[in-house]
């Protein structure tokens, strides 16, 4: 029998040592393993969070903007964004520097190359920032960024009304920044998570003109400053009519009316939402025996000194803005119908001097 | 029977058993790390099936935001159409998409893998809301389980284009 103090043989001692290396082997690459991934989980929920961050800014930008855009860029995508509020008119940028999506405000459009933008730091260590422009015509045919199939089965094409208009701003490229219904689709990359946001302006234009058969004899409305600010309550001898869209403000830029020889008046209202700026257009009676026609233009009117030049600030103040400031007989002539649109001015002062008309 | 003195220390065997027990315990614990690994994915691929059913949603927006010129020129289809969306969305559509899922801790510790999402799409014409649900794997690497988000907007009311005409025929009372 071996003696208790004899200690182990040199055979136990190396079975032992070789147990005990396998073992902190296997525990050592576990541990790596362990640590590598509580490394890569707390780096992917950080990114998560400043993606989530991200995401959510974008779309908040979005929804308080008049125009969403791709602008031209020579140094990698970009989105920008264009909103008009109290305080007037500015301008918001995504682009990438350094494997960093930046957010740069301005008054004025800017160059995702310009290196003296003034920056902050949305999300750091992203891999890619990818934008792409889909205009909303093209959704039905719009495919999932990642698995490549088509997810525009909703939507019913002949439905869908594509709105591209001018937003009375000119990008640094000289080239004009159009608004309406888009979609600006970003995906950011930010290793190990990935995400993508589809971008639409809250404030869209909406413009239409209203031609009413004016049948409350005797009266006429188109006796206040111009603009003349209604919303639909002042239809109130007008059972039936309705401006739409319930309680919203529009600026009715033209009116005027014309006599039908029965009774009946005709006025025609342009009216304009005050959502996303405001394009003016002129609209005219009825093109009608009775009536003259008076073709819808836009004011200001395209390649004219004052186009690209309104911008009052959002929402319109209605005791100051530009069409106040211009004039309505100005603004008649700027359209080239200042005869006419005096004359219709005149039809009315005629019609309160009347005793009998009903104001 | 021969007591061991006290100085004697263990023996190999209870050595051996002892690192035995240890390495079991250990085992056993490390592979529920796994497990945990991917349950934190759960939210992460959650948040990605959300972000798919807000886009959605952000284009449908888009796709409605405009009433067709030409279904409201007359006034009395007009009152019907703006009623709600049904010119623009189809009752119901579904596709699948996916998301960007990096090292899904799958076995393949540097793998990088699509995880695909089915998306329900249904507008509902009376109540004038759009539902999306998404249906995703809270865990990338059984993606035979399956959970759901479920998103539904009321979508506001579309524009006119702007300069479109809208003829409004009031009868004159004098004629009536």
């Amino acid at each position: 029998m071996k003696a208790a103090e004899a200690g182990f043989t040199l055979i136990e001692v190396l079975v032992a040592t070789a147990l005990f290396v396998v073992v902190a082997v296997a525990g050592f690459e576990v541990l790596r393993q362990l640590g590598w991934n509580v490394n890569l989980l707390a780096q992917r929920a950080d990114a998560a969070a400043r993606l989530d961050v991200a995401a959510a800014t974008l779309r908040s930008d979005a929804l308080s903007s008049v125009a969403v855009w791709k602008p031209a860029s020579t140094c990698g995508d970009a989105v920008e964004f264009m909103q008009r509020n109290a305080g007037g008119t500015s301008f918001l940028l995504y682009v990438a520097r350094a494997s960093t999506l930046v957010r740069a405000s301005a008054a004025g459009p800017m160059n995702p190359c310009d290196p003296a933008l003034q920056m902050q730091t949305v999300v750091a260590a992203i891999t890619s920032l990818a934008v792409t422009r889909v205009p909303a015509t093209g959704l039905p045919a719009h495919t999932d960024p990642v698995s490549g199939n088509a997810d525009g089965g909703l939507f019913v094409t002949a439905g869908i009304t594509g709105i591209a208009v001018d937003s009375h701003a000119t990008d640094v490229d000289g080239s004009q920044i159009t608004t309406g219904n888009d979609i600006v689709e970003v995906t950011i990359d930010a290793e190990p998570v990935q995400t993508t946001v589809d971008l639409l302006a809250g404030n869209r234009p909406s413009a239409y003109t209203q031609v009413l058969a004016y049948a409350c004899n005797g009266r006429c409305e188109a006796t206040g400053a111009f603009p003349e600010i209604r919303n639909a309550a002042f239809t109130d001898c007008l059972p039936g009519y309705d401006f739409q869209n319930g309680p919203a403000y529009y600026v009715p830029a033209a009116y005027g009316y014309a006599n039908a020889g029965n009774g009946t008046q005709r006025i025609v209202v342009t009216a304009y939402s005050l959502t996303g700026g405001y394009t003016f257009a002129f609209g005219g009676p009825l093109p009608t025996t009775l009536e003259r026609t008076w073709p819808i233009a836009v004011w200001p009117p395209a390649g004219s000194a004052l186009a690209g030049t309104i911008a009052d600030a959002y929402p319109l103040d209605y005791t100051s803005n530009a069409v106040r400031a211009r004039g309505a007989a100005q603004v008649a002539a700027d359209l080239g119908e200042p005869a006419a649109f005096a004359a219709e001015l005149a039809a009315c002062a005629d019609m309160h001097a009347d005793v009998t008309f009903d104001d | 029977m021969t007591e061991r003195a006290p100085e004697a220390g263990y023996s190999l065997l209870e050595v051996v058993m002892c690192v035995g027990l240890l390495i079991v315990g250990s085992v056993l614990a490390l592979a529920l790390l796994p497990s945990v690994a991917r349950a934190s994915q759960a939210q992460l691929v959650r948040g990605a099936a959300t972000d798919i059913a807000r886009n959605a949603i952000e284009r449908a927006r888009a796709a409605a935001a405009y009433y067709p010129p030409g279904a409201v020129a007359d006034p009395l289809a007009r009152a019907v159409t703006t009623a709600g969306h049904g010119w623009a969305l189809a009752p119901a559509a579904s596709y699948v998409a996916a998301a960007h899922v990096h090292r899904a801790f799958c076995g393949t510790a540097a793998a990088t893998s699509d995880v695909a999402m089915r998306v329900t799409m249904t507008y509902d014409a009376p109540s004038d809301t759009l539902t999306v649900a998404v249906s995703y794997p809270p865990n990338p690497c059984e993606v035979a389980i399956q959970s759901a988000i479920s998103l539904t907007a009321q979508l506001a009311p579309a524009s006119y284009a702007p300069q479109t005409q809208l003829p409004s025929a009031i009868a004159d009372p004098a004629l009536q």
